[in-house]
């Protein structure tokens, strides 16, 4: 028990450093003192808050817009030849024609680009040839838990004399795929952006939650993921895109890490189909059965979806041997080499 | 275990105690909730301008319910409320800022502003101090109270001032889509959520063949008289069953108090206020209050009244009249009474 709480001490401590040492990259541009604050403590500080919203909000404005074709959502243009940043669920099936109205009203023809329906991430392209107001995407993982952010949209549709509708908060949890904040959100908000204390966009309007001040984003770091096969107009399923895939038993025995060009092999395991096929640590995977390995997930579902005795096709670049190679694999049984084992208990630990 | 190590473990854990108190929260995945935009560490950063809220709102109560928050408007008790939150109510009271039990009697209302003009007695609280539309845009904070949990809550200005159109009384039914132009009267083929005309006993396959004077030949016809009435009004109906014609008075109802539970978006947002609709001007913020908490004062930063929360719309959408509006109707309230 006293080792338990031992661990638990170091990892806290451990956090706090680590929390202070990778202080967000916004908040260094942010000089106000209210932006290091656990929460503001006076008007002054909420003043600072407000005033800095004020001096970013016009421009977010004008490259947020409103999607018309599968009911109405949100969507925000990032680029100046019009491509849209909205939620799958709002962007629909690839190449459907959609309406995208400005903050004027200016109604613009686009087409729907790919999607991820396990993130919710939508990418529209404006098909008329013009050059669109646009906002700077942050980069990936750039706002915390307590960062203060703003959500714009079109909250149950476009509505002229009403304008888009600000909401400010702040950020309660935010993983891989998902930002949860304390914006209120509502249907027509769906594929809007949040934006960080200086405007650039870090989430997309997902999902509500039961309570009205716990709703849901898309993050910046999902839409990156897919970012390549979604401009080519794939959908991303959620087999595919995310964790849990149905093992079938098929075990190939490689120890892997993600690499701008595949996966690399860290690691082979002995007898395995890979040790084998001849796999060393060093070669990097870049395709299977014909599909670029884009992400470690990606690899893992299409190595998981096959049982013992199917058949994969690798593509890989040997380091050692030089040059590119094509092998056949035949998957072995996982239990042969991994043993299932029962989870442990509380008591155990 | 080895002695060393153990002191080690010791020291660690009475490091660790030191250190984790201060940063207990931290360990937690999420913010903690009186960090959040409504949490309390949060709300208390308004300061004064949350002490002028609290002191200038009381709560207007018949029996044991709650019926909605009223402003005080000057040094002699007269408050303003939302009138409709009224409606089917009687026997008044009210509970002040520090809990006083008052007495309020209801003197008369404005049905344009949906604003009513209460008398408290003893006198409580602080008089609301207000302040014009060029002291707020969107994005300008406000806060209002919450009668829920007697506390603060904030939020922004969060779109344009302007009209939201006005929605007539509705009687809850659905018509048969077929019309016959030869024959007189709309056969009712389904009834609505809380729907008024159920309510006073018209049933299914009932013909409206005359609303007041106006002969009913068509859908068309129908909606449109019905147009000319708000919510709330009495409306004469002649009804033809079988081979009978009944005469039905129908009180309109709400369109939202029938139609919302039809629509997603009222439906994800809980209660809303029945009336929200007819007001020539409002500032919208996205304060989450709940229905009872409209007539409550809109307060800005510096501790003004801007405004008057008025109806909840949506989960994300709340309306407040402005001041100027506030005045001119409490004024034609005031030239009625005498």
């Amino acid at each position: 028990m006293r080792q338990i709480l031992t661990l638990f001490i170091m990892f806290g401590v451990f956090c706090t450093n680590y929390e202070k040492a990778i202080s967000s990259p916004t908040k260094s541009k942010l000089n106000h003192p209210v932006f290091q604050k656990k929460f503001p403590e006076s008007p002054t500080d909420l003043i600072a808050i407000e005033q800095q919203v004020r001096s970013v909000l016009e421009n977010s404005k004008k490259a947020t817009v409103c999607i018309q074709g599968n009911g109405s959502g949100s969507g925000v243009i990032i680029s100046e030849d019009g491509l849209v940043l909205t939620a799958g669920h709002v962007s629909g099936e690839p190449g459907k024609e959609l309406e995208v109205l400005l903050q004027d009203g200016t109604k613009l023809q686009g087409k729907a680009l790919g999607r991820s329906s396990a993130a919710d991430s939508g990418l529209i392209q404006i098909t008329k040839k013009g050059k669109y107001p646009f906002v700077e995407v942050a980069p990936p993982a750039s706002v915390f838990k307590g960062d203060w952010i703003y959500a714009i949209g079109h909250p149950g549709g476009f509505d002229k004399e009403r304008g888009l509708v600000l909401r400010v908060g702040r950020i309660i949890h935010r993983s891989t795929d998902t930002i949860q904040t304390d914006c209120k959100l509502i249907g027509g908000d769906s594929g809007g952006p949040l934006f960080d204390m200086i405007g650039r966009v870090v989430g997309i309007h997902s999902r509500v939650s039961m309570k009205n001040e716990q709703n849901f984003h898309v993050t910046v770091r999902a839409f990156k993921r897919d970012w390549k096969r979604m401009k080519e107009g794939s959908i991303i399923s959620v087999d595919e895109s995310y964790a849990k895939v149905e093992r079938k038993g098929g075990f190939l025995g490689i120890k892997r890490v993600s690499h701008p060009k595949g996966v690399l092999v860290t690691g082979v395991i002995d007898n395995s189909p890979a040790a084998l096929a001849k796999l060393r640590a060093g070669d990097i995977v870049t395709h299977i059965n014909g599909v670029k390995i884009e992400s470690l997930n990606l690899f893992r579902y299409l190595v998981n979806k096959n049982g013992p005795g199917d058949k994969i096709n690798l593509e890989t670049i040997k380091r050692w041997e030089g040059g590119n190679g094509k092998i056949e694999i035949t998957l072995a049984n996982r239990n042969d080499f991994i043993p299932a084992k029962p989870a442990p208990s509380l008591k155990e630990r | 275990m080895i002695p060393q190590l153990r002191l080690i473990i010791t020291a660690q854990i009475l490091l660790g105690l030191l250190v984790c108190p201060i940063n207990a929260q931290d360990f937690l995945d999420e913010l903690p909730k009186s960090r959040r935009l409504n949490g309390k560490q949060t709300t208390e950063a308004f300061g004064p301008a949350g002490l002028s809220a609290k002191l200038s709102t009381v709560t207007v109560v018949s029996g044991d319910k709650a019926l909605s928050l009223a402003t005080i408007i000057d040094s002699d008790g007269y408050c303003i409320t939302k009138a409709s939150e009224l409606e089917e109510n009687d026997n008044f009271s009210g509970i002040g800022p520090s809990s006083e039990e008052i007495s309020v009697s209801l003197l008369g209302s404005d049905k344009d502003t949906d604003l009513a003009l209460l008398k408290i007695d003893p006198v409580v609280g602080k008089p609301v101090k207000w302040q014009d539309s060029k002291h707020y845009s969107q994005g300008s904070w406000v806060c209002a109270m919450n009668h829920q949990s007697n506390a603060l809550m904030i939020g922004v200005v969060s779109a344009k001032s302007r009209n939201i159109k006005g929605r007539s009384g509705v009687l809850g039914v659905l018509l048969d889509p077929k019309d016959d132009p030869e024959k007189q009267g709309v056969a009712i083929v389904e009834f609505g959520p809380n729907s008024p005309a159920q309510k006073e006993g018209i049933i299914k396959g009932d013909l409206v063949i005359r609303v007041e004077e106006k002969e009913i030949m068509s859908r068309k016809d129908l909606s449109e008289e019905i147009k000319k009435f708000a919510p709330m009004d009495e409306v004469k109906l002649k009804i033809l069953r079988g081979e009978e014609g009944i005469p039905f008075s129908v009180r309109l109802n709400y369109m939202s108090n029938v139609f919302d539970m039809l629509d997603r978006n009222q439906k994800m947002s809980g209660q809303t206020s029945k009336r929200k609709a007819g007001f020539s001007d409002v500032i919208q913020h996205e304060i989450p209050l709940q229905p009872v908490d409209m007539g409550a004062p809109l307060l800005n930063l510096q501790g003004f009244a801007i405004g008057i929360n008025i109806a909840r719309s949506d989960r994300v959408t709340t309306y407040a009249l402005p001041y100027k509006l506030v005045q001119e109707s409490i004024a034609k309230i005031q030239a009625g009474l005498k």
